[in-house]
């Protein structure tokens, strides 16, 4: 038999997930990568034609690639910058023990079992000026909204959605980070006379440093390859204002078949993940993040 | 002391307003879900008017929905076997024993699980398309295992890492092993981490559209992609059905989130990186 | 905030890790790019193998199959028929029996008896009038089992092509979109359903006759061979619908041109304003990919440009190089658009293809200048009272004169508006060919499409014309009168292979942007056409 070293045992009990890892995510990625080297649009009889790096100087110098890949950055920064703060407000909220607060966390977590794309259903039940019960509740206040009217309107409602559906998550994450503080540290603090923002902002932000970056981190990911909700939604529109990365993508592959360009893009957004998980992980791992302000 | 009752009284109401926010598109789909199409258009209240349960018969069974419903569920429950089986040992190894490249292990999982599913869209069809995996149960499976692996992982890995190292040692010491420890001791002690995973990426298996729209085909379709078609009809949108599609892609969630709630309220730990 | 600062600090002390990173990542993909250039080739011809282009071939243009000579047949649906037919001597190789054969599907079928054969189509109500009255009547005459499956044209679109793409010959029959069949044609996905008949004689019906289809029915045939690739089940022109009440209470007639429409709609919209439901102008389907389609399938053509303003001939569409997309006929065209959204109700950025006619059943709009005629058609199905008429588009005189002068099969140089429906076809690897023939064949047959003209407005043949223009639907709404006449005034889609991409990737994004105001009229069209010159130009044409 052979030897069953440590080092063996952790090869064989890896080895299945890296196989299979590795036959779908590494090796699709070589006719891809081929693919992003020419130009062939599927839907032609024209051959695939041989064009170099083309595809990728295309992509940087594209004004409106530049728009949905800003426009995807946006929508991240501004869902981090109200779901963050407004989970964890929630979150302090239920640290106390009070009757009924189990059944709250119940409710509350329900959106969070909802499928992306039921997600992007409900919202247009609730936004479709046909049907939805929004503009009639808005009209009463002299509001006309119609959320396809313009980028702003649509925008402010994938926002909307995107918060609806994953405030909870964070809430509900950083809740046992924030119930097991010690509270001696916090008693001594009101002890010192410290106002209620101080003691958020030294002490228990601190303490929370971990699970707030983690969330921050898979939020942020999650936002950028939104996809499910805003195709159900606006569908990119309107027009093509709110064609967010992903969006682009799955239009030029399934409708415009241009395997060649969506290869150079998928390539490309597969590279800027890999960059910003690699950069997150060495703010992480750092630890240099001194304070939120 | 009044101050304090203040507080509680405006935190009880911010609260409520909250829940109230959560709550009322999940009321609203499945009241217009009972209504009929000339309710809905016609500017309905917002209180339930009509308790019409046919729709979800005619969706359900007149148009025979539920066979997407069996097809989410066996590509989901397939999916999670598949994935614990994998990522158990795995997390297992990555865990317990110090490998060299573990860290640009974690780092390759990891990006697997963040990067945009999009992205993988068309080197999976080509794959798929290769092998002749396209609209099968298999492929689904498969596909679904590019972002629930490193998840399973993750969290297995520190549900692992809260098991106490002197059982296995001690274990170690009376000559068991390494299999065996991970089978008799680990597995039974990690039981409640491996429930809580299992749900989650049966969750999001099943939850998932963006692959399903592309490999699931003619026999295999599921249930999240019937709902995207039928919402995304051009020639006109029958919103009474929309609604109950919506819901009956949620009612199997809500189900198992109702059975794990305990779990759910407990925390659930979302793994370090 | 903060945490936005520090990344950018972190970024410039780890700058040196940062590059070694950059460089390792790209060593390996200039490796990778080395393997794959051999391993993407093998499996990127596996995934999309490319077909060759349909054969040229200089036949003698007969599209008749081999006949007996007498035929005696009784078709079992009513009303019978008897037809004797002397078929004048073919110019095929195939030998001619000489003994009268009674031809029937059930002898026909005979070989085929038991076999199951799919079908995918659309969930439209012509083919739901088909499922439901003659796919059982097929089934019971030749024993051949249907799969049939009616989806939604985005799962349609999807299953088809996995199947053709792959191969895998899941499919016996599929519904083919009157503008994706050159897309199809061209990639060798269809059986040749003409030359089909020529080799399988005894699966020809002797009854069918493919002569007898509309001007519609070219658009499914090879422009060379004059061959059929698929033969059509639901046809319906685009154009002029309108309240007719509406326009009685006014004492207006329908406008000719679009001066006149545009008076026309000013006058509903004064009109409209102290009546409820409040009465606007004029609507038309504005959301997402139906706005591109709208122009190209309407305001284009009636304003002569046509072809979507892309040179058939040079295949370029700028004016410079010979086509019309950028000219002052498509700026008119906006022109006349904006005048008429200024008069549309508020919620008409959300009108999806029919929308405008939901809009005219609930007498919201008084008419609409290119709707879809199916769509009149459920509206009538939903509400028998709703009193609509139809008739050609308004169009800029110009339009007028260039299509009486032109001859009448030669669309796409001159027309009115598109003629939209679909067919069936046969994929290249369907295994049940034999079947699926006399399917498709009983499906379009006279009565099939008698079915699909009465309960779906989507008459494809010139006899079912004949018959139903007495009917009260015609008095009605002159639809088929309409069709009968003038069809040939319209044209199908123009024969372009990249149809998708062209409507998806420029069409969409550019007609968005000049109807946001985005750019101008002119400076969009004008980059609209260098675009898609550029396209077709790296296209090889």
């Amino acid at each position: 038999m052979i030897k069953m070293t440590p080092k063996y045992i952790s090869l064989i009990f890896l080895l299945p997930c890296i196989l299979l890892l590795l036959i779908i995510g590494i090796i699709p990625l070589f006719p891809v990568i081929w693919e992003s080297l020419h130009f062939h649009i599927v839907a032609t009889p024209t051959p695939p034609i041989f064009k170099g790096l083309d595809n990728f100087r295309k992509i940087v110098i594209d004004p409106d690639i530049g728009y949905y890949f800003g426009i995807t950055f946006l929508l991240a920064a501004l869902v981090l910058l109200i779901e963050i703060p407004l989970g964890l407000g929630i979150a302090l909220l239920l640290v106390r023990r009070f009757r009924g607060r189990e059944i709250f966390q119940t409710l509350f977590a329900l959106p969070l079992g909802i499928a992306p794309i039921a997600v992007g259903c409900i919202w247009v039940l609730v936004l479709r000026p046909e049907v939805g019960p929004l503009i009639r509740v808005l009209s009463l206040v002299g509001i006309n909204f119609n959320y396809m009217e313009s980028f702003w309107s649509a925008f402010t409602a994938i926002l909307i959605m995107n918060i609806w559906r994953w405030t909870p998550f964070v809430t509900l994450t950083l809740l046992p980070a924030l119930v097991s503080l010690p509270p001696d540290m916090l008693e001594a603090s009101k002890i010192d006379g410290a106002t209620f923002w101080k003691t958020l902002r030294y002490i228990i932000l601190p303490m929370i440093k971990i699970p707030i970056l983690t969330v921050t981190f898979i939020r942020l990911m999650d936002t950028l390859s939104i996809f499910d909700e805003v195709w159900i939604l606006t569908g990119g529109g309107p027009g093509w204002s709110t064609r967010f990365i992903s969006i682009d993508i799955v239009r030029r592959v399934i409708f415009e078949t241009d395997y060649g360009f969506a290869s150079a893009l998928s390539l490309v957004v597969l590279y800027i993940t890999i960059s910003l998980c690699w950069l997150i992980l060495a703010v992480i791992k750092r630890g240099k993040l001194v304070e939120v302000s | 002391m009044r101050k304090a009752v203040l507080i509680s009284i405006l935190t009880f109401t911010a609260l409520i307003i909250i829940l109230l926010f959560e709550l009322f598109p999940i009321y609203w789909a499945i009241v217009s879900s009972l209504r009929t199409r000339a309710e809905i258009v016609g500017m309905a209240p917002l209180y339930p008017t009509s308790f019409r349960i046919e729709n979800y018969y005619d969706v359900f069974v007149k148009w025979k929905y539920y066979e997407y419903i069996v097809n989410s569920l066996i590509v989901a429950s397939g999916n999670t076997l598949l994935v614990i089986l994998l990522a158990l040992p795995a997390a297992y190894a990555l865990a317990r024993f110090r490998i060299g490249p573990a860290r640009h292990l974690s780092f390759w999982f990891l990006t697997n699980r963040m990067a945009p599913p999009a992205a993988f869209l068309l080197p999976l069809y080509i794959l798929f398309s290769f092998f002749k995996l396209s609209g099968s149960y298999l492929g689904l499976i498969i596909a679904y295992a590019l972002f629930n692996i490193p998840l399973s992982i993750w969290m297995l890995m520190a549900t692992i890492e809260s098991i106490p190292r002197e059982i296995e040692e001690a274990a170690l010491l009376d000559g068991v092993s390494y299999l065996g420890i991970f089978i008799k001791i680990v597995i039974p002690l990690a039981k409640s981490g491996i429930v809580a995973t299992s749900l989650l990426v049966w969750l999001f298996a099943w939850n998932h559209y963006i692959f399903g729209m592309i490999l699931s085909g003619p026999g295999t379709k599921l249930m999240t992609v019937a709902l995207g078609d039928f919402a995304l009809t051009t020639v006109g949108i029958e919103w009474e059905y929309v609604a109950t599609m919506t819901v009956g892609t949620i009612i199997p969630v809500f189900i198992v989130l109702f059975i794990v709630r305990k779990a759910l309220v407990s925390g659930f730990a979302f793994g370090k990186i | 905030m903060a945490l936005y600062l520090n990344k950018k600090i972190n970024k410039k002390i780890s700058r040196r890790k940062a590059l070694s990173t950059a460089a390792k990542v790209a060593i390996g993909v200039v490796a990778a790019g080395v393997v794959a250039g051999v391993g993407g080739y093998l499996a990127g011809s596996a995934a999309a193998p490319a077909r060759t282009v349909t054969e040229t071939k200089t036949e003698v243009r007969t599209v008749t199959e081999t006949r007996p000579t007498t035929v005696t047949v009784t078709v079992t649906a009513p009303p019978t028929v008897t037809t004797v037919t002397t078929p004048p001597p073919t110019t095929t190789v195939i030998t001619t029996p000489t003994t009268p054969v009674v031809w029937s599907y059930r002898e026909a079928a005979r070989p085929y008896k038991g076999t199951t054969i799919r079908v995918v189509t659309e969930n439209t109500p012509p083919a739901v009038a088909l499922k439901e009255e003659m796919v059982p009547k097929f089934e019971e005459e030749t024993g051949i089992h249907v799969e049939w499956e009616a989806v939604s044209w985005g799962d349609m679109y999807a299953k088809e092509i996995t199947d053709l793409e792959a191969g895998t010959g899941v499919y016996d029959a599929i519904y083919i979109e009157q503008d994706i069949i050159y897309t199809y044609m061209g990639r060798g996905f269809l059986t040749d359903l003409t030359d089909f008949g020529l080799k399988n004689p005894q699966l020809v019906d002797p009854n069918f006759d493919p002569d007898d289809f509309t001007a519609f029915g070219d658009a499914f045939k090879d422009p060379v061979t004059g061959h059929f690739y698929a033969y059509p089940y639901e046809a319906f022109l685009k154009t002029y619908w309108y309240r007719e009440d509406y326009y009685e209470e006014l004492g207006v007639k329908p406008a000719e041109t679009w001066d006149e429409f545009i008076e026309l709609s000013k006058k509903f919209y004064e009109w409209g304003k102290d009546r409820t439901p409040r009465v606007y102008g004029c609507g038309f389907q504005m959301i997402g990919i139906t706005l591109p389609y709208l122009f190209v399938e309407g305001f284009f053509p009636a304003h002569g440009v046509y072809t979507w303003g892309i040179n058939l001939a040079k295949m370029r569409a700028s004016v410079e190089k010979g086509g019309t997309l950028n000219s002052d006929r498509a700026v008119k065209a906006f022109e006349d658009f904006f005048k008429l959204l200024e008069l549309a109700p508020p919620e008409t950025p959300t009108f999806s293809w029919g929308g405008n006619v939901d809009a005219m059943a609930a007498g919201r709009t008084p008419h609409g200048p290119c709707e879809y005629s199916e769509s009149a058609g459920a509206a009538l199905r939903e509400n028998p009272t709703l009193r609509i008429r139809c008739t050609f588009p308004p169009t800029t005189p110009e339009v007028k004169k260039e299509v009486a002068a032109r001859a009448k099969t030669d669309y796409w140089k001159a027309y009115v508006g598109y003629y939209d429906g679909g067919a069936f076809g046969i994929p290249y690897c369907s295994r049940n060919k034999g079947a699926a023939f006399l399917f498709v064949q009983y499906m379009t047959r006279k009565e099939g499409s008698r079915v699909t003209a009465v309960r779906a407005f989507a008459p494809t043949r010139k006899s079912v014309l004949e018959e139903l223009i007495p009917s009260d639907i015609n008095k009605k709404t002159g639809y088929f009168s309409l069709v009968k006449e003038y069809d040939w005034m319209w044209a199908p889609a123009p024969p372009f292979r990249e149809h998708k991409l062209l409507i998806e990737r420029f069409y969409d994004k550019w007609i968005h942007k000049i109807v946001a105001k985005e750019v101008g009229i002119k400076e969009g069209l004008d980059n609209l056409a260098r675009e898609i010159d550029e396209m077709l130009e790296a296209l090889g044409y």
